[in-house]
């Protein structure tokens, strides 16, 4: 077990730079999920931590030892590949003890060790197999134990459940938190799925083009999303945003959206000014539909996609699509008016300008607590 | 009834025309291989058994297994067989392994690569005959530079023409033969080595494997099936392959080069004795399908392991 730590990371392919100062320390036994869009360079910084692509920049520590020099093999770490790679030509027993028979640990050893985590595994019955006549989920704990046999300082897994259908992706995911708190590893996990993410990290760590965007556990991540890139990558279905404008209306802090309804400002925030061009986040979860009564904004719905435990409606407000979540069936039809009461405990503010949320401030957070022990 | 009747009968048409039909497609080709392929066969293994000596044409007919038995006794047939054994086995080896050593080299990234490639394949584009006559100058000490090389090197006590040495001699063509030979392993070994995934490797690194151990228990087992191919045909190939020695050696001295395709060239094409040369031709097909059999079965052994 070690901790991992990047300082000033940096990794550019020829002209085009895919890290840009990286900064992040990953403590012992600590769960960080890296998730962002294709492309933002999540492989290629894990590929970096594991030594199977040159930095270009900063420094990259494993425990106190400083690794950018050493080969992959000297960093002391296992990684599990979205493609597995397991070796096609050996059994299940020798994929999971290559690095041992490298090491030259005698034979029974090796036997010993992989027949006790093949048994942890639930693969005692195929050790005999070659990869080709297993099914995607056995690959994948194959892979797994590949990695559990070293004994690594830290995991690194690069999108090791993306390869497997949606029920099974539940199953391994679960399998998954097991072995971590079982072996209280340090694990670098790299996935786009929202849910594992928040399921299976102690902390995530949102990356966008290269560049990290926030750093924090999962709920904080949900409920305070650092910039508009996060408030909108994190949850599904997505966060909503309204253009408005902040106003003083009647001595109290409003905005108010392009076609004049006004959302009251319940809490206090850090450089709020009137006049200041705000996108006003709220998540679908957060709005509700009126049975009677105008509400806060008035929309027309464009679509409805019931799943059965819940529904998700879409409407039309001002030229912008506005998604709701609800837990009850609305009864709703398609182009009916409807009118839309949000909870406005739960706006996310952010600068139109900058991107940046604007910070509730604490006594907010205070009288917040008062306002819902009503 | 009747019906039933005619369903049967119906099902039996289509079952005949089911069977008949692939045959009918692949008539061409099938036409063909026994116009080019089958048909000079068996011409050539009639042959075997009868006199055709263009030197003695009255003297022609079906002489049974007379030609077999004079083989077994002709001395020089026995000393054809065992040169070709040496001229196969040497000229197979070095081809291999310099070329899986080429193959190694060229999967590496360097540039100016592709260049490279494309001039390590040139000699498998030279024409035999061509190269053949330019090795055998090579070996000339008038003018050629290789004689002087080995004697300052000490191979040589003084520059002279190893292709005139029947102790040598042998070791003429066969360095021709060999610097002809491994473009052929080097293309196959290295279309080979490309199509390994490359997380393998990366997964081997991470596992800590040298690169020694990532190449014996990584790289040849990917390796194993092309090897096993090419090796069979390579193998084929040399023995059959008969145009550097006629061109550099003709066989001699003294017979000290001739193999067994030499010698079925010289017996048919100088000697006209086409019965022998065809008896000696079998005999060749005989001990090289012999020869495959043994590596095909070795191979699915091995598959199977
Ligand atoms: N060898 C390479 N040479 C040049 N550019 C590369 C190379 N490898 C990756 N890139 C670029 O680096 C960027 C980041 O790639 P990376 O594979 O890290 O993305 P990712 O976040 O893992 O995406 P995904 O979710 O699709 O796996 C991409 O824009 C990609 O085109
Ligand atoms: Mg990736």
């Amino acid at each position: 077990m070690a901790s991992i730590t990047l300082n000033n990371l940096s990794k550019h392919f020829d002209k085009t730079q895919v890290l840009k100062n990286i900064n992040i320390e990953m403590l012992e036994g600590e769960f960080v999920v890296l998730v962002g869009p294709s492309g933002c360079g999540k492989s290629t910084l894990l590929r970096s931590i594991a030594g199977l692509e040159q930095i270009s920049g900063g420094d990259i520590f494993i425990g106190e030892t400083k690794v950018n020099e050493l080969a992959p093999k000297d960093r002391d770490i296992s990684m599990v590949f979205q493609s597995y790679a397991l070796y096609p030509h050996m059994s299940v027993e020798r994929n999971m003890g290559f690095s041992l028979e490298v090491q030259k640990v005698p034979k029974a050893q090796i036997k010993k060790i992989v027949s006790e985590v093949a048994e942890s595994l639930g693969l005692s019955q195929l050790l005999d197999r070659k990869p080709k006549a297993l099914s995607g989920g056995q690959r994948q704990r194959v892979a797994m134990g590949r990695a559990i046999v070293r004994h690594p300082k830290a995991f690194l897994f690069d999108e090791p459940l993306s390869n497997l259908d949606a029920q099974l992706r539940v199953q391994m995911r679960l399998e998954i938190k097991a072995l971590h708190q079982r072996l209280k590893s340090t694990i670098v996990y790299v996935t786009h799925d929202q849910v594992e993410a928040m399921t299976l990290a102690d902390r995530i760590v949102v990356l966008n083009a290269g560049v990290i965007q926030q750093v924090g556990p999962p709920l904080e991540i949900y409920d305070r999303p650092a910039n508009l890139f996060v408030a909108g990558f994190m949850g599904s279905p997505s966060m909503n945003f309204i253009n408005t404008q902040v106003i003083m209306d009647r001595g109290q802090l409003c905005l108010q959206t392009t076609s004049g309804d006004k959302l009251p400002l319940v809490h206090q925030y850090q450089n709020l000014q009137v006049g200041m061009h705000i996108s006003c986040g709220i998540r679908p979860e957060h709005v509700s539909i009126l049975d009677s009564g105008f509400g806060h904004l008035q929309g027309r719905v464009n679509a409805l996609e019931p799943t059965g435990i819940s529904e998700q409606i879409y409407c039309d407000y001002q030229g912008e699509n506005l998604c709701i979540y609800s837990m009850q069936r609305s009864g709703c039809k398609e182009n009916q008016a409807i009118a839309l009461q949000l909870d406005v405990h739960k706006l996310h503010l952010f600068s139109e300008q900058t991107g940046l949320r604007l910070q509730q401030l604490p006594d907010a957070i205070a009288e917040y607590k008062v306002v819902s022990g009503e | 009834m009747n019906t039933a009747v005619v369903a049967i009968k119906s099902q039996k048409k289509i079952d005949f025309q089911r069977v008949l039909e692939p045959y009918l497609y692949l008539s061409p080709a099938l036409i063909i291989i026994a116009l080019i392929i089958i048909t000079p066969t068996i011409v050539g293994f009639s042959y075997a058994f009868q006199s055709i000596e263009l030197l003695n044409p009255f003297n022609g007919g079906w002489v049974g297994l007379a030609h077999f038995k004079a083989m077994f006794a002709d001395r020089y047939f026995f000393s054809a067989l065992g040169n070709t054994l040496d001229w196969t086995l040497i000229s197979l080896f070095f081809q291999f392994f310099l070329g899986l050593g080429l193959a190694l080299l060229l999967n590496r990234r360097f540039s100016g690569r592709k260049l490279v490639q494309a001039l390590v394949f040139l000699p498998w584009a030279v024409p035999t005959f061509l190269s053949g006559l330019t090795w055998a100058w090579l070996f000339n000490p008038i003018i050629g530079i290789l004689p002087h090389w080995m004697s300052s090197v000490g191979l040589l006590s003084e520059p002279y023409n190893i292709l005139s040495d029947p102790q040598l001699a042998m070791y003429g063509p066969i360095v021709a033969n060999v610097w002809f030979g491994i473009p052929f392993f080097a293309i196959t070994l290295l279309a080979a080595l490309q199509s390994v995934p490359s997380d393998l490797y990366e997964a081997a690194a991470i596992d800590g494997a040298s690169p020694w151990q990532v190449f014996v228990k990584i790289t040849l087992p990917f390796l194993a099936p092309m090897i096993a191919i090419t090796v069979m045909l390579r193998t084929i190939w040399i023995a059959n392959f008969a145009d550097l020695i006629i061109v550099m050696t003709s066989g001699g001295p003294a017979n000290s080069t001739q193999t067994l395709p030499s010698y079925i060239f010289t017996t048919a094409y100088r000697r006209l004795d086409f019965g022998y040369a065809s008896a000696m031709a079998v005999m060749l097909l005989v001990l090289l399908l012999f020869y495959t059999a043994i590596l095909l079965k070795m191979r699915s052994k091995l598959a199977k392991a």
